[in-house]
């Protein structure tokens, strides 16, 4: 057991790296009006509800609630609803996160910024400016509600349950709203410039399915003379909806710095760098690294009319060698397959999938004489790719078509 | 399973009589887990495909693997399906945990220690045999091996998602087996609770909802110290639902239950406190009702212990249609704050109203609420002038009980009913 002393010892020590980091500042704030949010705001009406909602900077909440709330994780969303149903409607805070901060919380992670009395300011003004949950028959409230970071494009749910002309209904509202400072890779894309306007063939499925085989198999580096990771994935869907399907299966927006250090390292199709990086990470746990990084390149080539990307999926498995760099010296999970199969079920449970075909037209790599490319990582593959029509709209999990094109590699079975 | 519940009372003898012998002893939680892990493999069984399942403990997964994965975050769940159908159907791991470890990423959790020389050594043969490998079951197939998943110590939690064509229509349709599986390891509290021995047979009561909304109005506001003196947190929960369905209820809407206080937790519990990290099923103080500790505690960790939702339930001797009636108590921890009594202590929320109104939210998005109402009870405390709890942390409330019918079958968050009892807005 610990001895009283030691914790006496502890906990005198932090009582005082407390009371040294104590303030005696008021609480000060910027009305919300001298900045653009409102203004800005994206506006959505179904049914008998409307919602607005609006994202506030790093810079802007910070002089709007008085303390650097995006330092500690937190984003404020404003909302504002308006209830046109002849009974009380309600907002479900979870709908937005299933974890958002209660405004009296995020009032006692920033007190140190204040004196006493300007902690009880802070607190009554984060009580007054919360979005309520409730909302009166043809009223408006709004206010904000505390989420959880995350970067670039915020993409959130609102939910509202009303009373329409008879049974309880609700209505569920889909944002994504551009924060701004925030330029994500992809804005920085001189997308005509890519290919010339007639040079874009439009493929019908069975061309796109011929067109699997003569892809590159493999991406490579900067010079066009090392060995890549395999190319297995494709998306057909135009420009925003991959955006937004991505956004609401839980990717991030990057902004890599495309200098010498990035271009040596990252994988190039198409002889240029991708055109848009996504990212996903995992929640916390006792062993964590970042899951996975997707990489798109629009191909020179549509589907129907619509855009078609190639795509490149990396899981990190662990830091290796390099130091100083987060994610290229990491070691990759060899297995690309398994990278690829997870892309699949994370689109089509996050309900952005109408279609798949699997194409054997990759170059096939076994697991017992693994390959290396130019940044030592190993990698094996069934040589299979997958190909998934994405959809803006949500698509039920049963109704995900496969097209059949080829079945899949056997992996031999397990007996356990 | 349940105890029998009103069907087998008789029609007649006096009132008092038909009240005793209608309501029962809830059934108690589920047994102890022991034995050899594959001994405590569930199956279940729907539309030709069979799902067996089970969950190694922290030291029965470091014999398995030579690793010790539970100290990375990581639980192996073994899986063993079988295609009964005459079509092929698929596994879906990402239903069963969103963010499942790929096998070579268990493999090379000792990445540092590997030959640096040789990139090719993080491909381990071994751990790829130990997967469940392809996705899809040809008919007739049977395909067994391990997911492994994010840590969850107790019971573990989970579904099997199947995709296939179940009947003759040629419509695909989506099979979810849901699984509760204890895991030895933690000395969860509720598994030492003896349900049938809280009341003797004559002390338990049915009542109809007038009798229950009179008599939880008249409960006393707050918990109290072990002395029966004090008045802390408000009980602001009423929970309708027998100890099965309260376990997979709140385990469903992302609830961890809470070990009892041994030596090992506490020490567990100081090492999270001074490091900020989290131990999701640390021990939490007894406040008194019915002059008694909770029965069950609940938590959810968010960020690390510091910031978590607690939830404490006492089984109270009164019946509604025959189902036990809990009185509860939830609050949210914000922050963590010196106090003389305890050194340290959690610091609530003060908006507890704010508190409970996640809590229905959070059970509704759940699928684990089948109805809710609202009574009277705690009494109004305004903000300009809140009541304190044990430890001296403020607190303000409308004055409302939330009364929550739980369940262990999934409703849909349209379906939920309100009663319409009493109303706070």
């Amino acid at each position: 057991m610990l001895n009283r002393s030691w914790i006496k010892l502890v906990s005198t020590s932090l009582i005082l790296i407390l009371l040294a980091a104590c303030s005696t500042a008021p609480y000060r704030y910027e009305p919300l009006e001298n900045y653009g949010i409102k203004q800005r705001a994206v506006t959505k009406q179904q049914g008998l509800i409307q919602v607005r909602a609006s994202v506030p900077n790093k810079e802007e909440a910070e002089e709007i609630l008085g303390f650097p709330i995006y330092q500690r994780g937190i984003q404020p969303v404003w909302l504002e609803i308006t209830n046109n149903s002849p009974k009380r409607a309600r907002f479900v805070h979870v709908s937005v996160d299933r974890e958002y901060f209660s405004p009296l919380e995020v009032a006692y992670m920033h007190k140190k910024h204040f004196s006493k009395q300007g902690w009880m300011d802070m607190e009554k003004h984060l009580m007054d400016t919360a979005i309520p949950r409730q909302i009166a028959a043809g009223e408006t409230e709004s206010g904000f509600i505390y989420t959880h970071a995350s970067d670039g494009t915020k993409s959130f749910n609102v939910d509202v349950f009303y009373s329409g002309s008879g049974d309880a209904t609700y209505e569920e509202f889909t944002f994504f709203i551009a924060v701004p400072g925030f330029v994500p890779d992809h804005a920085t894309v001189d997308w005509n410039s890519l290919y010339e306007k007639d040079s874009v063939r439009d493929l019908s499925n069975d061309e796109l399915r011929d067109e699997m085989l003569k892809l590159p198999c493999c991406t490579t580096n900067r010079e066009g003379t090392g060995q890549g990771q395999p190319v297995n994935i494709v998306l057909v869907a135009d420009g925003l909806e991959v955006l937004q399907t991505l956004l609401r299966s839980g990717w991030s927006e990057t902004t890599y710095e495309k200098d010498d250090n990035y271009l040596n390292s990252v994988n190039y199709l198409f002889e240029r760098p991708p055109d848009a990086v996504f990212r996903k990470s995992r929640g916390k746990t006792t062993y964590t690294t970042e899951r996975n990084e997707l990489s798109l390149w629009l191909a020179p080539f549509r589907n129907d009319g619509v855009g078609v990307w190639i795509a490149q999926i990396k899981h990190a498995i662990g830091q290796r060698y390099k130091i100083n760099e987060i994610f290229f010296g990491s070691a990759q999970d060899p297995d690309v397959d398994d990278g690829r199969n997870f892309l699949l079920q994370n689109l089509w449970y996050s309900q952005t999938l109408t279609a798949v075909a699997y194409s054997r037209s990759g170059v096939k790599v076994p697991m017992e004489k693994p390959m290396l490319d130019f940044n030592d990582n190993a990698f094996f593959t069934d040589g299979g790719r997958i190909v998934l029509w994405l959809s803006g709209e949500p698509v039920a999990l049963q109704a995900v078509r496969n097209l059949w094109w080829d079945m899949p590699e056997r992996v031999e079975m397990v007996t356990q | 399973m349940r105890v029998h519940q009103c069907l087998l009372a008789p029609f007649v003898v006096s009132a008092l009589l038909f009240l005793a012998a209608c309501a029962s002893a809830p059934s108690s939680f589920p047994d102890l887990p022991e034995g050899d892990w594959r001994a405590r493999s569930q199956s279940q069984q729907a539309n030709g495909v069979e799902v067996a399942a089970a969950v190694p403990s922290a030291k029965e997964s470091k014999e398995l693997f030579g690793m010790a994965l539970y100290k990375k975050g990581i639980q192996p769940v073994w899986l063993k399906i079988t295609n009964n159908r005459s079509s092929s159907v698929t596994f879906l791991p990402v239903g069963l945990d969103p963010q499942y470890f790929s096998p070579l990423e268990v493999a090379n959790t000792n990445l540092k220690e590997k030959d640096a020389n040789d990139p090719t050594k993080v491909v381990d043969e071994f751990f790829l045999q130990q997967g469940i490998g392809a996705l899809a079951l040809e008919a007739g197939e049977t395909r067994s091996g391990f997911i492994f998943s994010k840590l969850d110590e107790g019971t573990k939690a989970f579904n099997v998602d199947i995709i296939g064509v179940a009947g003759d229509d040629g419509i695909r349709e989506f099979d979810t087996f849901t699984f509760f599986i204890p895991v030895p390891g933690l000395n969860i509290d509720h598994y030492s609770v003896n349900w049938r021995g809280l009341y003797s047979d004559d002390e338990w009561v049915d009542l109809e909802a007038d009798q229950l909304i009179e008599i939880i109005e008249k409960m006393t506001c707050c918990v109290t110290d072990k002395k029966g003196k004090g008045s802390g947190d408000p009980l602001n929960l009423v929970v309708i639902g027998f100890p099965t369905d309260i376990y997979t209820a709140f385990i469903r809407a992302g609830w961890d239950e809470t070990e009892t206080v041994t030596r090992t937790s506490s020490l567990k519990t100081i090492a999270s406190f001074m490091s900020g990290g989290e131990y999701r099923y640390s021990p939490v103080s007894g406040l008194y009702v019915f002059d008694r500790p909770q029965d069950v505690a609940f938590q959810k960790a968010r960020e690390n212990i510091h910031e978590r939702n607690h939830l404490r339930l006492w089984m109270s001797r009164a019946t509604f249609e025959g189902v036990p009636v809990f009185m509860g108590q939830i609050s949210r921890d914000i922050g963590v704050r010196f106090t003389s009594k305890t050194i340290t202590t959690h610091k609530i929320d003060p908006d507890v109203d704010e508190t409970r109104e996640y809590l229905l939210e959070n059970l509704v998005y759940s699928q684990a609420l089948e109805k809710f109402a609202y009574v009277g009870g705690v009494g109004e405390v305004s903000y300009d002038n809140p009541s304190g709890n044990l430890t001296g942390d403020p607190w303000f409330s409308d004055g409302y009980r939330i009364v929550l019918w739980v369940t262990s079958e999934p409703v849909a968050v349209d379906d939920v009913t309100f009663v319409d009892w009493r109303r706070p807005y």
